[in-house]
């Protein structure tokens, strides 16, 4: 019953509240996507029981959707692995940006909170307490805990909520496919997600190429062998990105 | 558990693993850590680069590595996806158009 009391007094505190207030909007769009992954899950064929298991072990939407194609290719796993790896590498990014603000937890805590993050929680948390502004003007330094209590707890009522959200949405995603005629064929939908998950990725040119050179690879090498194809494209996608991006970041180097 | 179930599962442990190490491997790190502005500039292309890859193929080839048609339900998919995408630039509409009109194809076709 305490337990309950201090969570209550816990969401009820003026960061929590923010937290939760700023990632909504972000969390009504994902309980769409949670439900769309949970449909995908079951009609690329998992079982309801891998399905549910999948959605609360991996956590990680994109990488599931990636992965359902490969699954239902009888891709091997290393490859599966690997592309959720490569799938994921925004979480690095975003677990450096956040780092500072974990520092001084011990290591299951830290792990605990990395676990958390997810793309809407790390666009509003890093934009309300951008952790280079912080240092700059040397709140962070303080290392005082009254003054870093704030960020953290709108960290933990944000995640805690944008996982219930995903875990509640997913599993209505699933029980719902079970309703849906297998004559549909609908484990395209996972293809279909992907596609509206990466329109608005290739916002540049070097993202443009990206696609282009990583999807005109993959489909000359659809024949290699034990689909080394899959981590051949990427290298080239990201290769190429890069050598088209070159004039864009000398352009914004200038500019800041 | 039948083989394919075990490779499924074995399967879904493994990308958790995946998952946790990406979001939490320098996060545990001891040491301060901040990334090269190239090197995350690079990183952002390569969940792109990724999702292609697997996305392409599968849109494109049917089993047996051959290409599909344009009035293929799948190749109409796309097209209304990508229609919903520019007309309205909402990912829910990119994807609600592309599941519907998929459906639509392969009833009506």
């Amino acid at each position: 019953m305490s337990a309950l009391k201090s969570a209550v007094v816990f969401f009820r505190s003026p960061p929590a509240v923010q937290g939760i207030q700023d990632t909504l909007p972000a969390a009504i769009a994902m309980a769409i996507w949670g439900a769309v992954t949970g449909v995908a899950m079951v009609q690329s064929g998992l079982s309801t029981a891998q399905a549910i298991g999948m959605s609360l072990l991996v956590y990680a939407g994109s990488a599931q959707l990636a992965s359902l194609p490969l699954f239902a290719a009888g891709a091997p796993w290393p490859i599966i692995w690997a592309s959720a790896l490569i799938v994921n590498l925004r979480f690095v990014i975003y677990s450096v940006a956040a780092k500072p603000f974990f520092q001084q937890f011990s290591w299951p805590k830290r792990l605990l909170h990395g676990v958390g993050m997810t793309d809407a929680l790390a666009a509003e948390f890093l934009r309300r307490f951008d952790p280079t502004k912080l240092q700059r003007s040397g709140l962070l330094q303080t290392e005082s805990l009254r003054l870093a209590r704030e960020p953290i707890h709108y960290y933990r009522a944000a995640s805690i909520f944008i996982w219930l959200v995903w875990q509640s949405s997913s599993i209505a995603g699933i029980v719902l496919a079970q309703e849906i005629p297998a004559t549909w064929g609908l484990e395209f939908i996972a293809t279909i997600a992907l596609i509206a998950m990466l329109l608005p990725m290739m916002v540049d040119r070097a993202g443009i190429v990206c696609v282009v050179v990583a999807g005109g690879v993959a489909v000359l090498s659809i024949t290699l062998p034990l689909n080394l194809g899959l981590l051949v494209s990427v290298l080239a996608g990201v290769l190429a990105a890069i050598l088209a991006d070159r004039p864009q970041i000398e352009k914004t180097r200038l500019s800041s | 558990m039948t083989e394919h179930e075990a490779y499924i599962w074995i399967g879904i442990v493994g990308l958790m693993g995946a998952t946790v190490i990406s979001r939490t491997l320098l996060m545990l790190w001891p040491r301060e850590f901040s990334l090269p502005f190239r090197l995350q500039r690079a990183l952002r292309f390569a969940p792109m680069a990724a999702i292609a890859a697997i996305i392409v193929p599968s849109v494109l080839l049917e089993p047996g590595s051959s290409f599909i048609g344009l009035s293929h339900p799948k190749s109409i998919a796309v097209l209304a996806s990508l229609i919903g995408w520019f007309l309205t630039r909402q990912m829910v509409v990119s994807m609600a158009g592309g599941v519907s009109f998929y459906l639509a194809a392969k009833f009506l076709i």
